[in-house]
């Protein structure tokens, strides 16, 4: 099988080098921490019910960070991507050799994703833990991960599109920070001010009971569903049951905790992660189409 | 081979190319001559497909490099003036990489890759990083690059920029060897004699414009005779002195300029005539040390054929 050679090239220079054996190992060192404090409630005593409440946090907190970790690494990784080959002055080197544009693009996306999943995974053991600790399904715990790369492809794909936008690395980083602050804050935003926000009240959806799941999803502002966080949240209450009460206090100040609770939090996990994947595939074609017309002829269009 | 019609580039209000026509046969090595500004990069650029021209028309092998730009991709190799490198990656592994890029298959591409490698004198560097390699092995990778999918047309925008003279020495040797592989090279330099040594024909632009396009050795015939340059071990006496600058004004119809211990004579009169002024001088007692023509340069062809200095040339 022939690799993608922008893949393959990138991938071997970033596991060369010394940032990304500290990264990694940082990585690894948090984790290690937080796992052995993690087991260390066990040590030693049973299981009980009070300690799988400490598991079950133990896990959330676990998710929480690997989601930091994304917003945090991911707009940086994506956003160098193309800027950074213009910057080194190898953009035009590769443009010339008529390698196109879907395959410029997704190798520099493909080989970010590689990159972050290997740090999501790295800490998929631990995660795991919450079978033994909190009693949570492998299966749950695969499906929490599964969520965590696709809001990593989905940052990584806002990245490229800053990165094909912007000359130089700097600003594609700034930019892409202020598109995912957007895209997660301006979402609450858009679902609480929006013109459909007001039909959420909490009182209005106590008078539900007769509509369908989809009728409530269709229903709900879709703006929200485009925040990885809300289909994140909405999973791990889904399968820990104990966020319920967080979310009621927090999120009913949006009017969306209603809705999410009558829906059905797995089903509106499900919606977030149809947006999510659909907003990757968008911004993914944006990205090759700015890039082709750009380069479809030439670099720089007189 | 590669023809360029009517090429036009405008940036806002500068022309950069203006209505440029020029043609270079296949199997030539055409030095692509100007000062800085005169549009030698930018025509490079447009030929090489990174950029649209504003009017007319490039062609690489009657392949058009306005409508057909991906055809014209698998026809050149390109070598810019800047360009980077990727660090943390062999010198194996870099070429290994663009020939992924043009889709070569894996067989084929470890033959090439040693090819390419013997050609440039860089396969003692094939393990070494590549951001590690000297700049004139750098430029030779790249050159190797440029060479990778076998281009009929490579085009190289000044190769032996920033390199010390026993880089350049080798360097030049490598575009003998390119040349005499029978590909059509276009190359821009500012070393003139260089030029002269490896193109057979060129092309001297001056804003925007081709001012002269054919032979070398054309070229050179266009400037205007050199000077002949007698040098003196010491200086005659004063009736010696009045007697040979009556002689050489005799043979060339104009008096020498006489500065002391070297005389120069502008005038042209054949090469008897000059044998005739050197036995003059002998004869009269002149202690001649030196006495020839100053070699015609091409910087001077260039310096008539662009204006004189009219342009702050970089050479």
């Amino acid at each position: 099988m022939k690799l993608n050679p922008i893949f393959e090239s990138s991938a071997r220079r970033r596991m060369r080098t010394g940032k990304t054996a500290l990264i990694l190992t940082a990585y690894m060192a948090a984790l290690l921490v937080f796992s052995l404090s993690q087991l260390s409630v066990f040590f030693g005593q049973g299981v009980t019910v009070g300690r799988m409440r400490l598991g079950t946090e133990a896990y959330i907190w676990l998710t929480a960070l690997q989601l930091a970790l994304i917003v945090a690494v991911a707009p940086a990784l994506g956003a160098v991507s193309i800027a950074g080959e213009r910057e080194r002055q190898t953009f035009d080197l590769l443009l010339v050799t008529g390698v196109g544009t879907r395959k410029i693009v997704l190798g520099k996306l493909l080989e970010s994703f590689a990159f972050l999943a290997l740090l999501i995974l790295a800490g998929a053991p631990v995660m795991m833990l919450a079978h033994v600790t909190a009693g949570i399904p492998v299966m749950r715990v695969l499906e929490t991960l599964m969520y965590l790369l696709a809001i990593a492809l989905e940052a990584l794909a806002v990245g490229i599109v800053c990165s094909v936008l912007c000359k130089r690395t700097l600003s594609a980083i700034v930019m892409t920070y202020l598109a995912i602050g957007l895209l997660g804050g301006g979402a609450w935003a858009l679902a609480k001010h929006g013109p459909l926000a007001a039909h959420y009240t909490y009182e209005s959806l106590r008078a539900l009971g007769g509509m369908s799941t989809a009728e409530i999803l269709l229903g709900m502002p879709l703006p929200v569903f485009f925040c990885p966080a809300v289909g994140l949240v909405s999973l791990l209450a889904h399968q820990t049951g104990i966020l319920h009460t967080t979310m009621q206090s927090t999120l009913r100040l949006f009017d969306i905790y209603s809705a999410m609770k009558a829906a059905g939090f797995g089903a509106t996990a499900a919606a977030g992660l149809g947006a999510t994947c659909l907003s990757t595939a968008l911004l993914i074609a944006l990205a090759m189409g700015i890039v082709h017309l750009k380069t479809g002829f030439s670099y720089q269009k007189g | 081979m590669m023809e360029c019609r009517e090429l036009v580039k405008r940036y806002g209000k500068t022309v950069a190319v203006d209505h440029l026509s020029l043609r270079v046969e296949a199997g030539e090595v055409h030095g692509f001559v100007g000062p800085n500004g005169a549009g030698k990069t930018t025509t490079m650029r447009i030929l090489a497909t990174l950029m649209q021209p504003t009017a007319g028309d490039a062609f690489v092998d009657g392949v058009s490099a306005v409508h057909e730009p991906q055809k014209v991709r698998a026809l050149v190799g390109y070598m810019p003036d800047f360009f980077g490198v990727y660090d943390n990656l062999k010198a194996w592994e870099y070429l290994d990489f663009y020939a992924g890029c043009v889709s070569m298959d894996a067989r084929t591409r470890r033959r090439r890759i040693d090819e390419l490698l013997e050609l440039t004198a860089l396969t003692s560097k094939r393990e070494a990083y590549v951001d590690q390699l000297s700049r004139g092995m750098k430029q030779r990778l790249c050159l190797a690059r440029a060479l990778m999918h076998d281009p009929k047309l490579l085009i190289l925008d000044e190769p032996a920029s920033g390199m010390d003279p026993l880089a350049r020495a080798q360097m030049r040797e490598i575009l003998r060897e390119i040349g005499q592989m029978g590909k059509t090279v276009l190359i821009s330099s500012h070393i003139l004699p260089e030029l002269s040594e490896l193109c057979t024909s060129m092309t001297v632009l001056q804003k925007g414009r081709a001012v002269f396009s054919g032979s070398v050795a054309e070229m050179e015939r266009r400037m205007h005779g050199a000077p002949l340059v007698i040098r003196l071990a010491e200086q005659p006496e004063e009736p010696v002195l009045k007697q040979a600058a009556q002689a050489l004004e005799t043979l060339f119809g104009q008096p020498p300029a006489m500065e002391p211990l070297k005389w120069r004579m502008e005038a042209q009169a054949g090469e008897q005539t000059d044998a005739q002024a050197l036995r003059a001088l002998v004869e009269l007692g002149v202690p001649v040390c030196g006495f020839g023509r100053e070699h015609a340069t091409l910087e001077k062809a260039f310096m008539e054929v662009t204006g004189a200095y009219e342009a702050e040339p970089d050479l």
